[in-house]
């Protein structure tokens, strides 16, 4: 990838993802969710998840699967806010990027 | 590294931080590596050193995404933490997923500029060509002296053009081959459609002169107009003034109309502001405005 993902794309991505199951997901679901749209390395997204849970936008819960607890993360109110400003925000963003890409001479 | 000794490894390098936050990265970890089930090995060999990882969450304990460096899609991004051999792994595995890709790429460069090179000197004799076809143009009815200039302006300018693409396609042998050709081949066009062209050039002549008389009349027409509205208007106001005195009601009405002259004359003072303040430096800068447009578009085409 030539271009990076920066803290606050990778917080809204992670956002989006997490915002797809309304019961919540887990950590290597949404590792391997979020390495579907950009090639984020396995180790980087526990600060992400810890940040926005720290931050009340992501709340956690456990429940028992087969014989263990697994964590599961789920959007709160907060992070949907979030989620929402940084949505707005891309869209913008991308639509200007997109367009002055159009306008190029290739 | 076994998924045992990377956890053991992690646990041991945050035994100082608070139980809390070592208890919950132990969590995810583990969590994580199990859910991975078989691929957990490679999942540990892509975490990378467990002191990697430590010190990425010690320094977002700290508040440090905002003082050190930042997350990426290719990790956390901080020269603090930065494994002095990530970015030679990195270069060396994307030479090896395209092989010579860089290698490639920096010789197409050079071709191209190069190419550029000799398309820029086509240009410029395209723009000394321009100017020659200008000068036919301006010679008017077709002599045949213009004419050949014009000739040579088109030539000039198919050479620049093929110069151009010639610094695109970056073969700078075979560019010259087909200049050549080109300009055999514009010649042989212009000689062919030369007569049309003059024939053109005249019309279009005459038609930007017409158009050029009739905005001049219009121009002069309006401050005649206004003047003499003006110079009337005021005469015949007077004159009606001084009469009234000895014919009263001729000399009201005498006065009457000169003021309706003089309403005229101002209204013609107020078309004149709007023709000389805005209608003319608006012609004059679309005028400028196209001129120099149609030289730059012919410095590029060149």
């Amino acid at each position: 990838m030539v271009f990076n993902t920066g803290t606050a794309l990778l917080d809204a991505i992670v956002l989006a993802v997490v915002s797809r199951d309304a019961a919540g997901t887990y950590g290597y679901k949404i590792t391997q969710d979020v390495r579907e749209v950009i090639g984020v390395s396995e180790s980087t997204l526990y600060p992400v998840l810890r940040r926005l849970q720290k931050d009340a936008c992501l709340e956690t819960y456990d429940m028992a699967i087969d014989g263990r607890n697994r964590r599961y993360y789920r959007i709160t109110e907060k992070g949907r806010v979030q989620l929402n400003l940084y949505k707005s925000e891309w869209t913008g963003y991308s639509g200007r990027i997109t367009r002055i890409f159009e306008e190029a001479r290739i | 590294m076994s998924k045992e000794e990377f956890l053991d490894r992690l646990e041991y390098l945050l035994s100082d931080l608070p139980e809390e936050e070592t208890e919950d990265a132990l969590d995810y970890y583990r969590g994580y590596l199990e859910e991975a089930g078989d691929a957990a090995e490679e999942a540990v060999r892509e975490f990378g050193s467990p002191e990697r990882i430590a010190s990425i969450i010690r320094s977002e304990l700290q508040g440090g995404f905002k003082s050190g460096g930042e997350l990426t899609d290719t990790g956390y991004a901080d020269e603090r933490f930065r494994d002095p051999n990530c970015m030679l792994a990195r270069r060396e595995e994307e030479a090896e997923r395209q092989p010579g890709g860089a290698g490639t790429f920096d010789y197409g460069n050079r071709e191209g500029a190069s190419g550029v090179d000799s398309g820029g000197t086509g240009g410029f004799a395209g723009s000394g060509g321009g100017t020659g076809g200008f000068a036919g143009v301006a010679g008017g009815t077709g002599g045949s002296a213009g004419g050949s200039g014009g000739a040579a302006g088109d030539s000039g300018v198919a050479a620049g053009g093929n110069g151009g693409n010639g610094g695109n396609a970056g073969r700078p042998g075979a560019n010259t081959a087909t200049k050549v050709l080109w300009i055999i081949l514009a010649a042989a066009v212009a000689i062919a459609v030369l007569p049309a062209l003059l024939g053109l050039a005249g019309g279009a002549f005459g038609i930007v002169v017409g158009v050029l008389a009739v905005l001049l009349v219009f121009f002069l027409l309006t401050a005649i107009l206004t003047i003499v509205f003006l110079a009337a208007g005021a005469a015949v106001t007077a004159a009606g003034i001084a009469a009234a005195f000895s014919d009263p009601v001729s000399g009201v009405m005498c006065a009457g109309a000169g003021l309706v002259l003089l309403a005229l004359g101002l209204v013609g003072v107020a078309l004149s502001v709007l023709v000389y303040g805005k209608l003319m430096p608006w012609l004059f800068r679309g005028a400028l405005d196209g001129v120099s447009g149609m030289l730059h578009g012919r410095r590029r085409t060149a």
